[in-house]
């Protein structure tokens, strides 16, 4: 399941987890799960534009303007990208 | 038996269990060594006393929280007589990873399949008897929030922990890793360890750390042997994990049904729209063009007078008591034209502020701007530029320090560099009320669109300066990234408008501390020195004034006024408005600024104005935050004169171009 969550996540420039869920005919959650998985194993990194700093929001002084909106975006790795050219490879 | 451990993912109702099976009669501790709570509860059944410990809600038991490492521990070392696992039913797939790796440790198990209930409501069809016999585990259903099905589970427990049978899971990771798992199993057993060695075995196998630490002391085998990493066509975590959830699916595959979900629900059909490789970017230019209008409708029109009527009145009453109080005039100028003419410029814009960002807070709300981020994407990369960068600037509308701060996210050096340097061309919320005092004096039928081409300039000038600098001074290629969508969500309005209120807040209590320095400062350099006409060009502040002002006269704008008050927008931009509404106080009858405006402003050089405010020189706080993000003077030094070039470029180009086209 694994593979095939990252599978689907380099299919495109977006993703969402509800689609990949639909697809693999699993539950969203699963698919979070999976997701976590992968980053927690290096196969995939994830960062959010917030919080992207050091500072703590209770102590910065910018936190009220500091616009809350959270995209989450996801790289996949140079491990997670030897892992789906092997995958392509043996198929 | 008298020890029952109760493991669970969070929120799967475990804590809800334990309260329901213990009543009154806990304890709270925290677990040796770490900050996590311990639960410890007692209560009797059928004359026997049972001790239940709710062990930290937990999604696996790997060594990767603190919560996973003493849920493990506690199994491992703690002994207890049976372990209840509470699986979520309405989600059972996720939980169910928990319950393989409790099988694998090899205790007794008993699943509290909870909250029956609402799986009964999302029309969840489990087949308990074909999931108990799949699994090897006894399996009650429970509604612990209804105490529904707790007797029937001690019951089932209390019966499982006296047979003398272990949960066990059966089944195969695949030839090779069972294989490796087997040489490693043998070294264990051949040890003097307690602990289950199939299970360290697999845990070894997935390289985890914190179990090799355990039995470090007692084998006395090259740690290769014990972890191996094969040889780079196996991965074993990935394969053990995997395998797993193989497992899973296929007994949920047949005890469990689901409803169907629609093949394209709402937020499918919403997004083959606005994430349309062509209409995407049309769709959120209108988008930000209806909020702009229904910012000037509603702010302006309906609000905005009030406010300035407000702060005419408090202004009045002020300096009227000062008057009474026979206060010297120069407080009452101080006081009137410096705070009430300055900060009050600044005030009076409130409202539209108020009103934009209750709409911008909507936007985010819904999980919008992930798609505009992603049709803006698109763009980014057509030019160039890493897409990520685009993320940074919806973050700089807010304000630049905190969207220049997220460009961290960006891997690459150069990518980074060129986002940062980018960021201030979007025009933060103190550009803001600039925009809207000279829109209130030349524009007031045309507000929504000056105001959305000026967010819009903003934004084209940073494309096509990232773009300068990707085949100059950062060239590079774009990394790849993925976008998530989040579903869309019916914004709450207590969030939109907390949000909308923070940022006010932050607005105004700028403008009472930062700005309030700037304007006092200033108003003494325009009252100094002594005898000579306050607010003229004869003051300090004149001459200073008149001293630079030559360089915007090719802008149109080449005036003392307009001149310090865009250097007093360097140390913060809300103090251009301030700073006009002070040198202007003085000079127009009726002291309102917008009036004032009107006579020494054409609309080509208020347009000529606005756009020099949009792009130059960013304030001291975005200077200091690139030296500081970039850990180099040269760069704060480059982002404080770039821009100003530009900013003075556009504001020429507009007043030379306009005044040729007889504008």
């Amino acid at each position: 399941m694994l593979r095939k969550v990252l599978y689907e996540i380099s299919k495109s420039r977006l993703y969402s987890p509800s689609n990949i869920a639909k697809e693999l005919n699993i539950s969203e959650a699963l698919v979070e799960d999976a997701i976590g998985q992968l980053i927690r194993m290096g196969y995939v990194s994830q960062d959010e534009t917030s919080p992207t700093c050091d500072t703590k929001c209770s102590s910065c002084a910018y936190s009220s303007v500091c616009n809350t909106v959270t995209i989450k975006t996801l790289s996949i790795t140079s491990k997670g990208k030897t892992l789906l050219e092997r995958e392509a490879s043996m198929v | 038996m008298n020890t029952i451990a109760l493991v669970g993912n969070p929120n799967s109702g475990k804590t809800t269990l334990f309260n329901a099976l213990t009543g009154s009669n806990q304890h709270i501790g925290n677990w040796p060594g770490v900050t996590v709570e311990k639960k410890e509860g007692k209560f009797k059944y059928k004359g026997s006393q049972y001790t239940v410990v709710d062990l930290p809600g937990t999604y696996s038991l790997g060594a990767y929280s603190e919560d996973e490492v003493v849920a493990r521990n506690y199994i491992l070392t703690g002994n207890p007589d049976i372990v209840i696992n509470v699986v979520d039913a309405t989600n059972i797939e996720r939980n169910l990873y928990l319950t393989t790796q409790l099988m694998e440790m090899g205790v007794k198990v008993v699943i509290a399949l909870n909250m029956m209930d609402e799986a009964k409501q999302k029309k969840i069809e489990i087949d308990l008897d074909s999931l108990s016999r799949s699994l090897g585990i006894p399996i009650v259903a429970t509604i612990a929030s209804k105490n529904k099905g707790l007797e029937d589970l001690i019951e089932k427990a209390i019966e499982f922990s006296n047979r003398n049978e272990y949960s066990s899971i059966d089944f195969s990771y695949g030839e090779d890793i069972d294989r490796e798992i087997e040489k490693i199993k043998e070294i264990l057993d051949n040890s003097n360890i307690e602990y289950p060695t199939k299970w360290l075995a697999v845990k070894l196998l997935e390289g985890d750390e914190e179990i090799h630490s355990l039995i470090e002391g007692k084998v006395s085998i090259p740690k290769e042997r014990l972890m191996p990493v094969g040889d780079g066509s196996v991965e074993y975590e990935l394969e053990l994990v995997d395998r797993r959830y193989d497992f899973i699916g296929n007994i949920v595959g047949k005890s469990v049904r689901k409803p169907m979900e629609d093949v394209e629900n709402l937020t499918d059909k919403i997004d083959k729209i606005v994430t349309h490789k062509y209409f995407g970017i049309p769709i959120f230019a209108l988008i930000m063009f209806v909020v702009f209008q229904l910012t000037f409708v509603i702010g302006e029109d309906l609000l905005g007078e009030f406010v300035v009527d407000i702060v005419d009145a408090i202004g009045d009453f002020v300096v009227h008591i000062l008057t009474i109080a026979h206060s010297p005039e120069w407080i009452k100028s101080f006081v009137s034209e410096g705070i009430f003419g300055g900060i009050g410029a600044v005030f009076e814009f409130i409202p539209l502020i108020v009103v934009l960002y209750f709409f911008i807070g909507i936007l985010e709300d819904t999980g919008y701007m992930a798609r505009a981020a992603y049709v803006m994407d698109g763009l980014m990369r057509s030019v160039g530029l890493h897409g990520k960068s685009f993320i940074s600037m919806i973050v700089g509308f807010g304000c630049n320090v905190p969207g220049i701060m997220s460009t961290r996210t960006l891997e690459d050096k150069k990518d980074r560099m060129i986002a940062i340097l980018i960021n201030p061309f979007m025009s933060c919320g103190a550009r803001l009320p600039i925009y809207l005092v000279f829109i209130a004096a030349f524009f007031p039928k045309n507000g929504g669109i000056v105001l959305f081409s000026l967010y819009a300039l903003g934004i084209i000038m940073a494309l096509i300066v990232g773009k300068i600098f990707s085949k100059t001074l950062f060239k590079g290629e774009a990394s790849h990234f993925i976008m998530e969508l989040p579903p869309y969500r019916m914004p709450i309005f207590k969030y939109v408008v907390r949000d909308m209120w923070d940022k006010v807040w932050d607005f105004i209590y700028r403008a009472g501390s930062i700005i309030f320095i700037v304007v006092s400062l200033l108003w003494i350099l325009s009252v100094l020195p002594f005898g000579v006409e306050p607010y003229s060009q004869d003051s300090i502040l004149g001459q200073i004034g008149t001293f630079l002002a030559p360089i915007f006269k090719p802008a149109g704008f080449g005036t003392w006024q307009a001149t310090v008050s865009l250097f007093a927008g360097i140390a913060a931009k809300e103090a251009v408005v301030a700073i006009l509404g002070m040198v202007y106080a003085g000079v127009s009858e009726g002291s309102q600024l917008v009036a004032a405006l009107q006579s020494v402003f054409t609309p080509l050089t208020a347009m000529a104005f606005m756009v020099m405010t949009l792009l130059y020189t960013p304030c001291t706080a975005v200077i200091a935050t690139v030296k500081r993000e970039t850990n180099s003077g040269k760069w704060a030094v480059f982002m404080a004169i770039y821009p100003f070039v530009i900013g003075w470029i556009a504001a020429v180009l507009i007043y030379q171009v306009g005044s040729l086209l007889g504008f």
